[in-house]
């Protein structure tokens, strides 16, 4: 009797504690809140170490250790990062151990991507490259843009409208706050010209074919150039 | 008489009791009104004051906030790089094998005294089509490593690239120049070297912002030695807030135009001041330790990006000159 007892208690002990105790160091699988977004993972065959997002380089980096040759799945919310051409999903750039390296995108939602990524063993580092990243160091100052500057921006560009008017124009329309950019930091006064480029970037903005961004960063470049002063 | 005594004394009773009327009316509005205007005035400032208060107690969280993922941001940037030096080892040797070769080449071009051409003639041929180290990595696909298999097998299906807008097709080329790019070792970041030479790139796809660039050749020298490249691409970010796609990442496949045996992968930003879609010739920065070559080394500096009409084009434009001329 015993024996027997003893028996069943080794087994049980073998079945579910030992491989508690053991930590499973083939494979890992689990949740990274990133930005305090959820990033799901799995590891054939290593373990996860860290998940960091770098958003001025659109970087999600994956530091791992591995044992063998494997497989990281991780499921990327399209919030945190994503990369896309005009308006549809474009490939991310993702290297392991800085080696380009080609994946698998297995599933894609509205709300997020999932990549299938091999390495070998050895292998620490996985970078996934993308063209949009949430970024917590940029205020999101939203632009505002009265619609009636599109028709000024459209003479401008007709070549209606002096350069040095349209400038004080846009200039006295910051400063009174009629309309709203990012912050941009001020160079120093200078006369040069203006590039064509902002231009016709403005005759594109005044007929609709570029978003609003594109308009303002050639204000931009006027206020790092010191043409606009504000 | 007495009717009209009577009818007087009730009228002017009635507008005096209207004045009076007035007057209270106006002392009671000027008796209460000021105290409840000031009340409200004082619940209105205090109000704001402590919207204000808590509007600034706010702005110092987040702003501390920021500054804890600053710095969290920046003890991550480190940690990696110290997990990057563990590889490093593996291909010092083979670096070394390559820098000495290299060197026994240039000593055998100054004893025969005819150095300039020859290492002109050198660089010349070193330079090799994209498309030729594809098909030589295809031949020896055996050797190689199932990471470079795999993409060598995306671009002959044509899916390298990712999707291109369909009937579209493309003669612009941007050239990068590199100007003054300095290298540092991955193992001894204080060993400095420095990156020349330059990529030529096609453009693949381009949507009103966007664009896409296939690597057509690149010739690069770091720490004297040379580089080609195999398969490469690139494509616009936008590197501030206000959404301009003022940036390039750019991926390519180098490998070493001596042994041909050591390959890397070189990824680089790339960071002007205006949108690349709008350069015709512009200086940029490479900006580290983003930039680098797997394992071997950061790159930092500036570089010159340049737009080229294609030569369809020139040629289109010269014979069309030509033409005239003749007529």
């Amino acid at each position: 009797m015993n024996t027997k007892s003893l028996f069943l208690f080794s087994l049980i002990f073998t079945i579910f504690f030992i491989p508690l105790v053991i930590p499973n160091s083939f494979a890992d699988s689990g949740v990274v809140a990133v930005e305090s977004i959820d990033v799901i993972y799995n590891i054939e065959h290593g373990n996860m170490e860290s998940i960091f997002l770098d958003p001025d380089f659109f970087e999600l980096i994956i530091t791992m250790n591995t044992q063998e040759d494997g497989i990281l799945e991780i499921t990327i919310p399209r919030v945190i990062l994503d990369a896309t051409f005009e308006s549809s999903d474009d490939m991310f750039f993702v290297l392991v151990d800085g080696f380009e390296t080609s994946y698998v995108e297995s599933k894609s939602t509205p709300t997020s991507r999932t990549l299938m990524i091999p390495f070998f063993n050895g292998d620490s580092i996985v970078e996934i490259i993308g063209t949009h990243a949430l970024n917590p160091f940029i205020s999101n100052t939203e632009i505002i843009i009265p619609n009636w500057i599109k028709n000024n921006a459209g003479w401008w560009a007709d070549g209606l409208i002096e350069d040095a008017d349209f400038v004080l124009g846009i200039q006295y329309l910051i400063n009174e706050e009629i309309m709203t950019i990012p912050q941009t930091p001020s160079g120093q006064s200078s006369q040069q010209p203006i590039p064509n480029w902002i231009k016709n970037n403005a005759g594109w903005w005044a007929d609709g074919l570029i978003e609003d961004a594109e308009f303002v960063s050639g204000l931009q470049y006027l206020i790092t150039n010191g043409i606009i002063r504000v | 008489m007495k009717t009209n005594f009577i009818f007087s004394l009730t009228l002017s009773s009635i507008l005096l009791l209207g004045i009076f009327g007035l007057f209270y009316d106006d002392a009671f509005a000027q008796n209460l009104s000021p105290n409840n205007d000031n009340s409200e005035f004082e619940e209105r400032q205090k109000e704001l004051e402590q919207k204000k208060a808590e509007q600034k107690e706010k702005s110092e969280e987040r702003q501390k906030e920021l500054e804890q993922k600053k710095a969290e941001l920046a003890i991550n940037r480190e940690n990696l790089e110290a997990k990057q030096l563990k590889k490093f080892q593996q291909y010092e040797e083979k670096l070394k094998e390559i820098k000495e070769r290299t060197q026994n080449k240039i000593k055998a071009s100054i004893s025969s005294n005819e150095i300039s051409l020859k290492s002109q003639q050198a660089e010349e041929r070193i330079i090799k089509k994209s498309e030729e180290i594809q098909q030589r990595l295809a031949e020896k696909s055996d050797k190689l490593d199932s990471r470079i298999k795999n993409i060598l097998d995306k671009i002959n299906d044509g899916q390298y690239m990712g999707v291109k807008t369909p009937t579209k097709d493309y003669t612009e080329t941007f050239e990068l120049t590199f100007d003054s790019v300095g290298a540092s070792k991955i193992s001894a970041l204080s060993q400095m070297s420095t990156m020349t030479g330059k990529m030529t790139f096609t453009l693949y796809d381009k949507s009103k912002s966007d664009l896409k660039l296939e690597l057509n050749e690149c010739n690069i020298v770091v720490d004297e030695i040379n580089y080609n490249c195999g398969f490469g691409k690139a494509r616009t970010v936008s590197s501030g807030q206000s959404g301009a796609k003022d940036s390039l990442v750019i991926m390519a496949f180098l490998e070493d135009g001596v042994l041909e045996e050591l390959h890397a992968t070189m990824k680089l930003f790339v960071n002007a001041n205006i949108p690349i879609n709008n350069i015709d010739q512009s200086q940029v920065s490479i900006i580290g330790p983003q930039s680098k070559i797997s394992n071997l080394w950061i790159l930092n500096g500036t570089a010159t990006l340049t737009k080229i009409t294609s030569e369809n084009n020139i040629t289109t434009s010269l014979e069309e000159g030509m033409s005239f001329g003749d007529k």
